[in-house]
C-alpha cells in the first residue's frame, strides 16, 4: 500500500488500480494525483462513478493522458498513462 | 461490462459547450473594461454619489451586472452540475439566457449612461426576465442534485438575495420617474448591500468552497463551520438590509457585526484549506485572492462605521468602493485568472487526448502582471480620490483601471485563441 493514498488501491498485471467511487469532490482528484506522484510511471486504472473532468488539466500539467475504457455497470473507468509512453 | 456502461456518468451531460461558457466570461472581460471607461466619463459624480442616472451609475452596473453576474452565471452553470452531479436537461435555456441577459444588461446600462428612463426601464425589465430564467435553471439543478451541502446552501441563499435585489432594482428604476419612495437613498443603499454582500457575496463564499480546494489541491472545507458562516451571513444581511431600509443605524451595525463573524469563519476555513494543500507553489492569482480576502473584513468594518455615523461625509461611497471594486472585483479577477485557463485546458483535454495545452501554457503571465499592478493602483487611487474628493485622482484611477482591463483582455484573448487552435482541428475531424 502507498502512503498518502487513502482510497482503495492495488497492483494488477495492467498497472496500478485505484477505486475512488463514492468520494465527494475534490477527494477523488487528490487521491488519484497522490497515487500518480507515488508510482511515477506505468499505467494507472481509475475506477470512478463519474467522468473526472476537472482532473484533466492536472493530468496535462503533469504529463499524463487519459482514456475512457469499458468498465462495470455504473462505473466510469479510465486508463491514465504518461504521455511519453 | 459494456461500452455504454463504461460511459455512464460521462461529463457530456454535465458540461456546457466551451463556446457557451466562454462567451459569458468574455462578456465579463469586456464589461470590466467598459466599467472603467464609464467611470472615467462620470468621475465628476463620484463624490456624494447616491444613485440617479449618468455614467457613474452605468459604470456601477457594468461592474455588478456585467462583470459579477456574468462571471457568476458562467461559473455556476459550469461548476454547479459537477458539484450536484446533475446536468441541465438542455442547453437551449442557457442560450436564451445569454441573449436575453446580454441585451437587457446593455440596454439598461446604456439607458443609465444616457440618463434616459425608457431604455433603462425596458432594459431593467428584460434583465429581470433573464435573471428569472437563470433562477429557474439554478433551482432546477439544486433541487434534483446531490450537491455538496455547503455549496448548495450558499447557492439557495444567493438565489433568495438575487430575487430581492432584482425587485429592488426595478422599484428604484420606476421611482426615478415617479418618485414614490420616501427615501430613495436608503433604498439604493439596501439594493447595494443585498447585491454586494447578498447575491454576489454569498456566491463568492459558496464557490470558494469548491474552487479554492480544487485550485490548491486540498480537501473540501468542513461543512458545519461553512454552514455556520452562512447562517451568520444571512442574519447579518437581514439585519443590515433591514436597518438600511428603515434607517435603523443600530440594526444595520448589528448586521455588519454578524457579517464580520461570518467573514471570519469563512477566512479561517480558507486558511485551513491553504494549509492542507498539495500544490506547494501557488500562482500570482493567489496574491490577488489574498488581497481580496483582506478587503472583505475591511469593507464590513467600513459598513459598520458608516451605520454608526463614524465615517466622513462620503462614507457610503467608500463602503461601496471597498465592497465592489475592492473585495468582489479583486476576488473575481483572481478567480478568472485561474478558471479561464483551467476550463480551457479541460475542454481541450476532452477534445484531444494527447498533450492538450496545459493551464500554464494558456496563462499569459506578462499581461496578468501588468493587470495586477494597474488594478491595485486603480483601487488605491479610487479610495484616495473618494476620501479627498479629488476628481483628478478618480480619473487617474479610471485610466489605471482601463490599462489593467486591457491587459486582462489580452490574457483572455490569448487563452481563447490557443483553445480555438486546439478545438478547430478536433471538431473538423
Amino acid at each position: 500500500m502507498i502512503d498518502g493514498v487513502g482510497a482503495p488501491h492495488w497492483r494488477d498485471r495492467d498497472g496500478w488500480h485505484i477505486d475512488v467511487r463514492g468520494l465527494g469532490p475534490p477527494q477523488p482528484m487528490l487521491e488519484i494525483l497522490a497515487l500518480l506522484a507515488a508510482v511515477g510511471d506505468g499505467d494507472v486504472i481509475v475506477h470512478h462513478d463519474r467522468e473526472p473532468i476537472f482532473l484533466y488539466p492536472e493530468l496535462a500539467e503533469r504529463g499524463w493522458r487519459h482514456e475512457l475504457v469499458p468498465g462495470d455497470e455504473g462505473e466510469v473507468r479510465l486508463r491514465l498513462s504518461p504521455v511519453a509512453s | 461490462m459494456t461500452m455504454a456502461a463504461a460511459f455512464l456518468g460521462s461529463a457530456g451531460g454535465r458540461l456546457l459547450p466551451a463556446s457557451l461558457t466562454f462567451r459569458f466570461f468574455g462578456a465579463a472581460v469586456v464589461c470590466h473594461l467598459a466599467a472603467w471607461i464609464c467611470l472615467l466619463l462620470g468621475a465628476d459624480d463620484l463624490a456624494g454619489f447616491q444613485g440617479g442616472g449618468g455614467w457613474l451609475l452605468a459604470a456601477l452596473h457594468l461592474l455588478t451586472l456585467g462583470v459579477f453576474v456574468m462571471t457568476g452565471m458562467a461559473a455556476s452553470l459550469q461548476l454547479l452540475p459537477v458539484a450536484t452531479l446533475q446536468g441541465f436537461a438542455s442547453v437551449r435555456p442557457v442560450r436564451l439566457l445569454w441573449w436575453l441577459y446580454l441585451g437587457g444588461m446593455l440596454l439598461l446600462t446604456a439607458g443609465m449612461g444616457a440618463a434616459r428612463h425608457l431604455p433603462m426601464a425596458a432594459g431593467g425589465a428584460v434583465t429581470v426576465a433573464a435573471l428569472a430564467i437563470y433562477l429557474w435553471l439554478l433551482i432546477g439543478n439544486l433541487r434534483g442534485g446531490r450537491a455538496m451541502p455547503a455549496v448548495a446552501a450558499h447557492a439557495w441563499a444567493a438565489i433568495a438575495a438575487l430575487a430581492v435585489l432584482a425587485l429592488l432594482g426595478l422599484v428604484l428604476i420606476v421611482n426615478q420617474e415617479h418618485g414614490f419612495l420616501p427615501d430613495a437613498g436608503r433604498a439604493a443603499a439596501t439594493h447595494m448591500l443585498v447585491a454586494g454582500y447578498g447575491f454576489m457575496g454569498l456566491f463568492a463564499l459558496g464557490f470558494s468552497y469548491v474552487l479554492v480546494p480544487m485550485f490548491v489541491l486540498a480537501p473540501a472545507p468542513a461543512v458545519r463551520p461553512a454552514l455556520a458562516s452562512l447562517a451568520l451571513a444571512v442574519l447579518g444581511l437581514g439585519l443590515g438590509a433591514g436597518g438600511a431600509w428603515h434607517g435603523r443605524d443600530g440594526l444595520a451595525a448589528a448586521g455588519g457585526v454578524a457579517g464580520l463573524l461570518a467573514a471570519a469563519l469563512y477566512l479561517w476555513l480558507m486558511r485551513q484549506t491553504l494549509r492542507q494543500r498539495m500544490r506547494k507553489r501557488l500562482g500570482p492569482e493567489f496574491t490577488l485572492l489574498r488581497i481580496a480576502w483582506v478587503l472583505l473584513p475591511i469593507s464590513l468594518l467600513a459598513a459598520i462605521a458608516w451605520a454608526l455615523d463614524l465615517m466622513p461625509e462620503d462614507g457610503p461611497v467608500l463602503v461601496g468602493l471597498l465592497l465592489l471594486p475592492g473585495w468582489l472585483l479583486t476576488f473575481l479577477l483572481a478567480i478568472l485568472q485561474r478558471i479561464v485557463p483551467f476550463l480551457a485546458s479541460m475542454h481541450a483535454a476532452r477534445a484531444v487526448k494527447r498533450a492538450p495545452p496545459t493551464v500554464s501554457a494558456l496563462t499569459a503571465r506578462g499581461p496578468l502582471a501588468v493587470h495586477f499592478y494597474c488594478h491595485l493602483a486603480a483601487l488605491a487611487l479610487l479610495l484616495a480620490g473618494a476620501l479627498l474628493a479629488e476628481t483628478w485622482l478618480i480619473r487617474l484611477a479610471a485610466l489605471s483601471g482601463i490599462a489593467g482591463a486591457l491587459a486582462f483582455a489580452l490574457f483572455f484573448v490569448r487563452a481563447m485563441l490557443k483553445l480555438a487552435a486546439v478545438l478547430r482541428p478536433a471538431i473538423a475531424t
